[in-house]
C-alpha cells in the first residue's frame, strides 16, 4: 500500500487568469489607456449606457469598445455606427470574458490612438464577477425592473464593483422598487461603491456617471 | 479537442502573414478601416462601408453557459502542476475553500472535473469543497457574525443590532492542498 501525502498548494483557483489580468492592467497603465468593464444582466442597458457614455465623451477621450456576446455582433454594429472602433468577442458559449480573451481583443486595437476601452461583458450577474478582465475599474448595471432584491441573490457581483449604475429609473413610478432599501443592501456588501441613478432613455443622471468616469480616468492615468 | 482550443484561444481562421485571420488576397478587398475579421464568410454582412468592427470567434464548447468549466480547468491545471513537481503518481483528493458569495455548484464542478481529468493522474480524484460562510463585522461594536445572504434580507449585528456592517469573508476561491500517492 502506497503512502498518501498532502501537498500544500495555497493558490487562488483562478491564479492564471488573475496574473494575466494584472499584466493587462499594467500594460494599459503604461500606455495611458483606461479600461472599464461593464457587467449586468441581459437587457439591463449595457449597450445603451455605453452608447450614452461614448456620446458624452466625444472630444474628451478616444474610445474603443470590446463587446462580449455568445454568438452575435449586433452590439458591435451599434457601436460602430458611432464611428467608434469595436471588437466583438464571440465566446461560443462561455458565459464570461476573461483576461486571455481581453488580451486578444486589445491586440486587435490600435492602442496608441486610444485613451479609453470599454468592455461590455456577457449578460449575467454570476460568472463575469469571478473573472478579472484586467480593467482598471469594474462597473455594474442593475435596471429597476429587475427588482431591489438582487444584491441578496448576486452578492459577489455587487461586492466586486467600483460603481453601480441603477438604470431605467423612468420605471420607478411603475414598480415597487425601493431605492433606499436597495442602496442599504448594496452598501453592506460594498461600502465603497459609487451609486448612480440614471435613465438611458431620458438621459437623466448620465452626466454624474460620466463625471465619475472622467475622474477615475484622470486619477488612474494622469 | 475543444479543450485545447479553448486554452489556446486561437483567433478563428487566422492565417499567418495576413493581418487578421483572412487570406491576404481577401483582406485587400475589404474596406481599409476594417480592424479584423474572424470568419471570412461573414465579411459581406459584417463589414459595412464606415463601420470598424473586428470579430473574434472562440471555439464552440461542449458545455453551455457554465463558468464551472473554466473554474475546473484552473483547478486541474494547478493540481497537476503541484503533483508533477512532487513527482506524485496519482492525485486522490483536492481540497478547496470556496466562499459562499460564489455561486459554484459542487455537483457540476465534480462532473466537469471527472470529464477533464480523464487519462491524467488526477483521474477519479475527489473534489472536497469547504464552503466558507459570509461573515460580517459590526462597525459599532466590533462583533463578527456569519450571515446567510440568501435567506434573510436585513443584515444586522446580533450583538448590538447595529447595521453598519462590512463583509470580511465569503469571497474565498482557493486551493488548499492536494492528497497524492
Ligand atoms: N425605459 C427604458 N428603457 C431602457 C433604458 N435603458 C435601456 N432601455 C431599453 O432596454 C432594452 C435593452 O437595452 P440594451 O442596452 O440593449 O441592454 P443590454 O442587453 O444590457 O446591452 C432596449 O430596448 C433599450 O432601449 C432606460 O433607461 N429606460
Ligand atoms: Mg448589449
Ligand atoms: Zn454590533
Amino acid at each position: 500500500m502506497q503512502e498518501v501525502n498532502v501537498i500544500e498548494v495555497k493558490e487562488e483557483i483562478l491564479a492564471d487568469n488573475d496574473k494575466r489580468a494584472a499584466d493587462v492592467r499594467e500594460r494599459l497603465h503604461k500606455q495611458g489607456v483606461f479600461m472599464l468593464n461593464i457587467m449586468a444582466s441581459p437587457g439591463s442597458g449595457k449597450t445603451s449606457l455605453i452608447l450614452q457614455t461614448l456620446r458624452s465623451l466625444k472630444g474628451h477621450s478616444r474610445a474603443a469598445v470590446i463587446e462580449g456576446d455568445i454568438d452575435s455582433s449586433v452590439d458591435a454594429e451599434k457601436v460602430a455606427k458611432e464611428e467608434i472602433p469595436a471588437i466583438q468577442l464571440r465566446t461560443g458559449g462561455a458565459c464570461h470574458l476573461d483576461a486571455f480573451m481581453i488580451e486578444k481583443a486589445l491586440n486587435e486595437l490600435d492602442i496608441d490612438k486610444l485613451d479609453l476601452v470599454i468592455i461590455e461583458n456577457i449578460g449575467n450577474l454570476v460568472c463575469p464577477a469571478e473573472f478579472d478582465t484586467g480593467a482598471a475599474r469594474n462597473a455594474m448595471i442593475l435596471s429597476v425592473p429587475e427588482g431591489d432584491d438582487k444584491p441578496l441573490k448576486y452578492p459577489l457581483m455587487f461586492s466586486v464593483c467600483d460603481a453601480l449604475v441603477v438604470n431605467k429609473i423612468d420605471y420607478l413610478g411603475l414598480s415597487d422598487f425601493n431605492m433606499q432599501v436597495f442602496r442599504e443592501r448594496v452598501r453592506k456588501l460594498n461600502p465603497k461603491i459609487s451609486i448612480f441613478e440614471v435613465s438611458c432613455k431620458t438621459g437623466e443622471g448620465i452626466p454624474d456617471w460620466v463625471e465619475w468616469l472622467k475622474e477615475q480616468m484622470a486619477a488612474k492615468i494622469g | 479537442m475543444y479543450f485545447a482550443n479553448r486554452l489556446g484561444y486561437d483567433v478563428h481562421g487566422r492565417v499567418p502573414g495576413s493581418p487578421f485571420g483572412v487570406p491576404e488576397s481577401a483582406w485587400s478587398a475589404l474596406p481599409a478601416n476594417t480592424i479584423s475579421l474572424a470568419k471570412y464568410n461573414d465579411a459581406a454582412d459584417k463589414v459595412s462601408g464606415r463601420s470598424r468592427i473586428g470579430i473574434i470567434t472562440f471555439q464552440e464548447q461542449v458545455f453551455g453557459e457554465m463558468h464551472e468549466l473554466a473554474v475546473t480547468e484552473s483547478i486541474l491545471k494547478v493540481a497537476l502542476r503541484h503533483a508533477n513537481e512532487a513527482k506524485a503518481e496519482k492525485i486522490i483528493r483536492i481540497h478547496l475553500r470556496i466562499g459562499c458569495l460564489s455561486d459554484v455548484s459542487d455537483e457540476w464542478l465534480q462532473r466537469y472535473f471527472d470529464f477533464l481529468s480523464k487519462d491524467s493522474i488526477a483521474e477519479k480524484a475527489e473534489l472536497s469543497i469547504e464552503h466558507v460562510p459570509a461573515v460580517f463585522c459590526c462597525g459599532d461594536c466590533g462583533e463578527s457574525f456569519p450571515f446567510n445572504l440568501r435567506e434573510m434580507s436585513n443584515i444586522q449585528c446580533p450583538q448590538c443590532k447595529g447595521s453598519k456592517v462590512t463583509l470580511i469573508s465569503g469571497r474565498e476561491y482557493f486551493i488548499k492542498d492536494i492528497e497524492v500517492m
